[in-house]
């Protein structure tokens, strides 16, 4: 469950991120409107003035790496790395690894900085599952995925098993299955369903 | 060949041809044999030796701040991280001089465990690393500042904390232009004088006993024989630096940089 009411403000721009619901959320919204300020602030990387609860926690006092808030874009994945480390850095026992392979299509092996985008991102999205997070916040990824459809649906599920929220912020948010969804102009945000 | 072109190789030439003059001349004209003696060979081994233990010093002690600096602004912790730039280098060496004294707490400590500063090679790889680490800080700072954060975002996300996000991922990412950040603090350290001066002008007891830090020797060369050997023993270090120099060329790799040239 996410609820937020909080404000940031910069010189030039000013967010309200109003939000309360759980499951999959999509949020819409044009390039500038505040999406990813939206999901850095919820994820720590901004102070802001309010209330951030994950699941019946307060985050926005607690340092970004205490909030179980995980942050994904296109460039939130380690190219050092290969593909089985980059799974073991997000932690869980062999038997998760096994499972999230399976659902998210992690179907691949070697080094990641030679990884397609797409294939960064199902593994980013996965070492993120992997992790146990409180919610995953995905910023303008999904449509880099071939077969989105039926990886949301899989992610859909592992959130349902794993017991955690996901956002799924891009400029245009239809296709994906989402049980709620908002869309955000000029740093307001608004509910839709 | 166009004039920047021009004035780039007018400026390398600046910077380069005293060092030319002095490597001929050394090594050409003037060939003292006390300038190739075993007591320049064993300065030049003390100094490198040295030089490397306080790049090694200074990675390991001063990569934290230089991170910490690049992703989290803090005006107050850079402007003291470059003090030791902005002293002359002898206040350097007597500020450590008083601080390795008995007059000081840590001073005493570091005698009661045979750890004395003054005339020894700890107290010179100190030195060394006092007056080079700024050259690190600001290298591996800027460095940090212009590379992506988007795998330390995910890292500290994932429930890492920012000190294991340093060496777990921004530090693998980026080893090898730290490498190189860490030999230019040490080709740096090389060329110090006025701190060793002051504090090690001679190393005391160890396999350096009564050995001079190469910029101490050829001043002592200098005042005592003339500049013929001074030249000759300068010449030799300047090859061994030279040599350092190159190492770092090859350790930094071929820039990543947009280039002129490629698009011309």
């Amino acid at each position: 469950m996410i609820e937020a009411d909080f404000e940031f403000s910069t010189v030039s721009f000013r967010l309200h991120g109003l939000m309360r619901d759980e499951g999959l959320i999509s949020l819409q919204g044009a390039n500038g409107a505040g999406k990813t300020t939206f999901l850095l602030s919820i994820a720590g990387m901004h102070r802001v003035k309010g209330s951030i609860r994950l699941n019946g926690v307060e985050v926005s006092t607690l340092p970004m790496n205490m909030r179980a808030a995980i942050y994904i874009d296109q460039r939130t994945h380690f190219p050092q790395m290969d593909v089985q480390r980059h799974l073991a850095f997000g932690g869980g026992s062999g038997t998760d690894v096994r499972r999230v392979r399976e659902m998210l299509g992690i179907s691949f092996d070697g080094p990641v900085s030679s990884l397609s985008l797409g294939q960064k991102i199902r593994l980013s999205i996965a070492t993120a599952a992997l992790a146990r997070p409180r919610l995953l916040m995905l910023d303008e990824v999904l449509q880099n995925i071939s077969g989105r459809e039926q990886f949301i649906l899989n992610l859909k599920q592992l959130s349902l098993d794993w017991q955690f929220d996901i956002i799924a912020a891009a400029q245009e948010t239809d296709g994906i299955a989402d049980d709620h969804k908002y869309s955000i102009v000029n740093g307001t945000m608004q509910r839709l369903y | 060949m166009d004039t920047l072109r021009l004035v780039s190789y007018v400026s390398v030439a600046l910077l380069t041809l005293p060092v030319a003059l002095l490597l001929y001349l050394g090594l050409a004209v003037y060939r003292s044999s006390a300038g190739f003696g075993s007591e320049v060979i064993d300065s030049i081994a003390l100094t490198l030796l040295a030089s490397g233990a306080a790049a090694l010093l200074i990675f390991a002690v001063f990569t934290p701040l230089a991170y910490e600096l690049a992703r989290r602004e803090n005006r107050a912790l850079e402007t003291l991280s470059d003090i030791p730039a902005a002293i002359p280098h002898p206040v350097a060496g007597l500020a450590l001089l008083i601080l390795g004294s008995n007059i000081s707490p840590a001073g005493r400590f570091l005698s009661s465990i045979g750890l004395g500063l003054f005339d020894s090679i700890q107290g010179m790889i100190l030195a060394l690393a006092f007056v080079s680490a700024p050259v690190y800080i600001r290298a591996a700072q800027s460095l940090f500042s212009a590379s992506d954060p988007g795998p330390e975002i995910f890292s500290t996300s994932l429930g890492h904390s920012y000190i294991s996000t340093l060496y777990l991922v921004a530090l693998p990412i980026h080893f090898r232009h730290l490498l190189s950040a860490v030999l230019t603090s040490m080709s740096r350290a090389m060329s110090e004088f006025g701190s060793v001066a002051i504090l090690s002008y001679y190393i005391l007891g160890g396999p350096f006993s009564g050995v001079s830090p190469a910029s101490v020797l050829i001043y002592k060369y200098y005042g005592y024989y003339g500049p013929q050997v001074a030249i000759t023993s300068s010449a030799v270090m300047i090859v061994f630096a030279v040599a350092l120099s190159v190492f770092i060329r090859i350790a930094r790799g071929r820039g990543t940089g947009h280039r002129l040239g490629e698009l011309a």
